[in-house]
């Protein structure tokens, strides 16, 4: 099961879409604090985490999940190429969003085959 | 003058022993005479004693009769009545009966007829008592006593009073002897005394009238000898006192006055003589105190006296007396008793000669210390003095100098110039700084510049010559180094890159530099003597009204003055040149202006520099704003992107496939546009450590869909993995920029882009850093343009000659690494190979954040030629 976590609405609906396309089971979360709640009710192997959030960033959401499930894996999605390293310390991979849905889907599986 | 001091010893003599006499004599006579008197009383006394005796022993022998009677009557009582009671009288005289016996045998032990007599009558009691004793026992045991019995005790009784009465009889004939002789000797001794007093009251009275009147005669001789004595004092202290007033030096005598603690705090005058108001400046001191005279008197004084006073120790010294302001040559010796504490004072005025002394001295040392030679000489030539820097001058000693001829230090050629000074001194004239050789020790010329003096006695005649010579060969090297000096600040003037002009305190011109003649147009003749005015013609940039001149307005103020801005020259062909000036006062050694000095300079260059960095930086906020713009619009772009794959899977006709496909194409074109506008935003405004490394491999994880598209062979290299301190957005920019422009130019060919970071050294500093290399195989930059490549001004043109129409443009890129604290620069390479292109990016800052490396960032761009790895790295 997928964890998707993004406030923009329609790209979270598209995401879910997409991953449900590829035979992925998907919940989503508009926040991070709904995104930590759905990770403690369900079996969640994989995080798709949006990195810019108002109230709680990407990066903070991570750290509050790795501390809830240490074993989820996490995959942040950004706009910007230059994230601080710290943004990235609880982080298992990242993609740069609007690059192809393919090189995505292969960062997932990658992600979850590791 | 005290009696018993008389002059003559044998006669003090003589009257001692008259003295003597007439005290020992009468002492002698009256002590016997009170010892006569003394035996006499004795006498008396015993003879005394002896009829007290008689009466003693009379009193006693009565009271012995008494007691005898007493028993007597007691036996008697008792022998006829038979009672007890009538024993007692007995009883009580039988007791101490005995005892009287034996007291008055004692009084009489002088006399052995009465003791004789005292034993009968003691023979006659016994006799009696054994009588009375027996009748009293037959009485007691009833028995009749016998009349025989009673008659022999009543003549036994009558026997021992008879013999009593003769005891008795003797004793008063005794006393009556006694007595009578007593009388006698009283009698005797009393005319005895009476005739010894008269006789040595005569002898006395005729002895002592002879004696006093001897001493009387004595006496008188010794007061006319104390009178004559007391005349000649009078008369020696008349002529000393003449003597003392007389006499130049001040005298006086003075009472040193102790404190509690017999500490000497002040002195009174008791006496001064003539001179003393002359050479003290007191006046009417006798009487006075000191310090009521003198209060800021020093203490010295006051211990030097006290001391002479309480020791008698004579002093001789010379002292400063400040309060009168005098020197003193002092002699002090005590005189009279210890404890008048009287001293004795002869002064005189040492003023003169100490200042004299003391202005002497200071000459000397003036002459000694003076850095001027000076010599003294008699007139045929003998030198007589050499001070100091004589010594040091001419590197003689004054010891074997002095008594040399002068001539020891004149070259042989100037001989006749010594002597013709001579003829010039002895007229009264004097030579003053003539400057010539002198020669010195070692045999070496040396500059001098002289002054002679005459040395005249009182008379004035011309006795010697005072020579000072002054060494003038530093003065000399010192006009030869202002020399060069000014010619050295006349070429520093040539070559600065501001122009300068000096004028004189009336504004003509002096001096021109030759940036000043050429941003002018006038040259140094053409302008020298000219009103600055004439030649800086300035007006401000838009009123065009002429400001007050430069030198007019720092003669006004008296300070550096700088232009008001927008100040223009106006060059003597026409043209307007934007400068930038001040001006500065020229002051002379009492401070007095003398000229002025104006600097300026073109800042026609500067304002372009100034505007191209205004571009850059709306630039810069443009980008920041695009980026944010970037940012909102990628995420609807990231959704088509993911719908336009959902619909690339779903469709079923190739046409909407193939739709779908350059919709994606079209779409990467414009995320890969909004991700370069995204890396505009600049994550830290301030420099951090980060690792190059992970720069790259985000840069080139950006652009590694378009290499791979575009068949370009990337190769990268990173080989150091250490910490840079710098804003890693900006950095990342600059390399996206670099291998975007590296991707651009290579255009359709399928070239190497080679990126390489690794340790290395600064080539032209030789400082350790880290060198990163991004190059490529395209065709490079064109060389006119290569050398002038961060130039903002030249931008437009660059862009179009290297179709830089993708990334950054250059100017922007070294706008960038100016703030990441880089450098840029041509690479070497660049510049030996005219077909080659490079940056070069050097770190110029120290980081503490970087152990133990300064990095420096080398940035390479082939643009044509092949890599060169090692060659163009170095």
């Amino acid at each position: 099961m997928i964890l998707c976590v993004d406030d923009e609405s329609t790209g979270l609906m598209v995401r879910k879409i997409l991953l449900e396309h590829q035979g992925y089971k998907v919940i989503t979360a508009l926040s991070g604090p709904e995104g930590l709640l759905l990770l403690m009710d369900h079996p969640v192997q994989a995080v798709v985490l949006d990195y810019s959030m108002p109230g709680m960033n990407g990066d903070e959401v991570a750290a509050a999940m790795k501390r809830l499930k240490p074993e989820v894996k996490i995959l942040l999605l950004s706009a910007y190429v230059d994230l601080p390293e710290e943004a990235l310390k609880f982080v298992d991979r990242r993609a740069v969003k609007g690059m192809s849905p393919m090189s995505f889907l292969e960062d997932l599986q990658q992600l979850l085959s590791c | 003058m005290p009696i018993s001091q008389p002059a003559v010893p044998g006669e003090q003599d003589h009257f001692n022993s008259l003295v003597r006499q007439t005290v020992v004599v009468p002492v002698i006579a009256l002590a016997l005479l009170a010892a006569a008197l003394l035996w006499g009383i004795q006498y008396l006394r015993t003879s005394s004693q002896w009829v007290d005796h008689t009466d003693q022993v009379i009193a006693s022998s009565h009271e012995l009769l008494k007691l005898i009677i007493d028993m007597e009557t007691g036996s008697r009582g008792y022998l006829e009545t038979g009672g007890d009671e009538f024993l007692q009288p007995y009883n009580d005289a039988k007791s101490v009966i005995d005892s009287r016996f034996a007291a008055l045998n004692q009084f009489v032990a002088d006399n052995p007829s009465q003791q004789a007599r005292l034993a009968s009558i003691r023979s006659r009691f016994d006799e009696w008592r054994g009588a009375a004793e027996r009748a009293i026992a037959l009485r007691r045991g009833n028995a009749s006593v016998g009349y025989e019995a009673a008659l022999q005790r009543k003549h036994l009784m009558d026997s021992l009073r008879a013999e009593h009465q003769a005891f008795v009889a003797t004793e008063e004939r005794l006393r009556g002897e006694r007595a009578q002789a007593s009388e006698n000797s009283a009698r005797l001794l009393i005319l005895a005394c009476t005739l010894l007093s008269l006789s040595f009251g005569g002898f006395l009275a005729l002895f002592t009238r002879r004696r006093v009147h001897f001493l009387g005669a004595q006496f008188q001789g010794l007061l006319d000898l104390a009178d004559k004595r007391a005349a000649e004092l009078r008369k020696s202290e008349e002529r000393y006192r003449n003597l003392f007033n007389s006499m130049d030096e001040g005298f006086c005598v003075i009472e040193v006055i102790l404190d509690a603690e017999g500490k000497p705090v002040d002195y009174r005058f008791l006496e001064v003589n003539a001179a003393f108001e002359k050479q003290t400046g007191l006046h009417e001191a006798t009487g006075k105190r000191m310090r009521e005279l003198a209060p800021t008197h020093e203490e010295h004084w006051f211990e030097i006296y006290g001391k002479i006073a309480l020791t008698g120790e004579p002093a001789h010294f010379v002292n400063e007396a400040k309060a009168l302001n005098r020197y003193y040559d002092v002699h002090a010796y005590r005189v009279g008793a210890p404890e008048l504490r009287q001293v004795a004072i002869v002064f005189n005025d040492f003023s003169d000669y100490k200042r004299a002394q003391e202005a002497r001295a200071r000459l000397a040392a003036i002459v000694e210390t003076s850095g001027d030679a000076i010599i003294g000489k008699d007139l045929d030539g003998t030198i007589s003095s050499w001070n100091r820097s004589a010594e040091r001058l001419f590197g003689y000693s004054a010891q074997e100098i002095i008594g040399q001829s002068i001539n020891l230090i004149i070259p042989p050629d100037r001989i006749n110039e010594e002597i013709a000074f001579l003829e010039r001194l002895r007229r009264g004239e004097s030579v003053d700084h003539y400057e010539t050789v002198r020669r010195g020790k070692g045999g070496e010329d040396i500059d001098v510049s002289l002054t002679l003096s005459p040395i005249c006695d009182a008379s004035g005649a011309v006795i010697g010559i005072s020579k000072s010579a002054r060494d003038i060969t530093a003065q000399k090297q010192a006009e030869e180094s202002l020399r060069a000096s000014e010619q050295r600040w006349a070429t520093t003037l040539q070559s600065i890159g501001d122009a300068v002009i000096s004028t004189d305190g009336v504004g003509n011109i002096e001096f021109m530099n030759d940036v000043a003649q050429k941003l002018t147009g006038w040259t140094l003749p053409e302008a020298k003597g000219k009103d600055l005015t004439e030649v800086f013609d300035i007006v401000q940039e838009v009123t065009r009204i002429k400001p007050e001149s430069p030198v007019a307005k720092v003669i006004r103020l008296g300070q550096v003055i700088g232009l008001a801005n927008h100040t223009v020259l106006i060059h003597r062909d026409g043209n307007d040149i934007p400068i930038e000036d001040s001006a500065a006062p020229i002051r002379n050694s009492k401070g007095q202006i003398e000229g002025v000095v104006l600097v300026f300079h073109d800042v026609l260059e500067q304002r372009k520099v100034e505007a191209a960095l205004r571009n850059s930086d709306r630039l810069a906020t443009t980008g920041r704003l695009a980026a944010t713009i970037a940012h909102e619009i990628h995420n609807p772009l990231d959704s088509v992107g993911n719908l336009l794959f959902l619909i690339g899977q779903d469709a079923k006709e190739d046409s909407t496939r193939e739709y779908v496909a350059t919709a994606s194409r079209e779409l990467a074109r414009v995320t890969q546009m909004t991700q370069q506008m995204l890396s505009f935003q600049r994550d830290a405004a301030k420099p951090v450590p980060v690792k190059i490394g992970k720069i790259l491999e985000s840069v080139t994880a950006l652009f590694e869909r378009k290499i791979e598209s575009a068949g370009i062979r990337l190769e990268q290299r990173i080989d150091f993995d250490g910490h840079i301190l710098v804003q890693p957005g900006e950095l990342r920019q600059i390399f996206a920029n670099l291998v975007g422009n590296a991707i651009e130019a290579m255009g359709a060919r399928r070239g190497t882009i080679t990126l390489r970071a690794y340790e290395s050294l600064d080539w032209r500093r030789g400082l350790p850093g880290v060198r990163v290399l991004v190059a490529d195989d395209g065709p490079g930059i064109p060389e006119h343009v290569r050398g002038k490549i961060f130039c903002p001004s030249l931008r437009p043109r660059a862009k179009v000659e290297l179709d830089w129409d993708y990334g950054l443009p250059p100017t922007f890129c070294g706008n960038m690494t100016a703030r990441c604290g880089c450098e840029a620069a041509p690479s070497p390479t660049a510049q030996e190979h005219a077909s080659q292109s490079s940056f070069l990016f050097r770190r110029v800052r120290t980081l503490r954040c970087v152990p133990r490396l300064t990095p420096w960032i080398g940035l390479r761009r082939l643009l044509r030629a092949k890599v060169r790895g090692q060659q163009m790295s170095e």
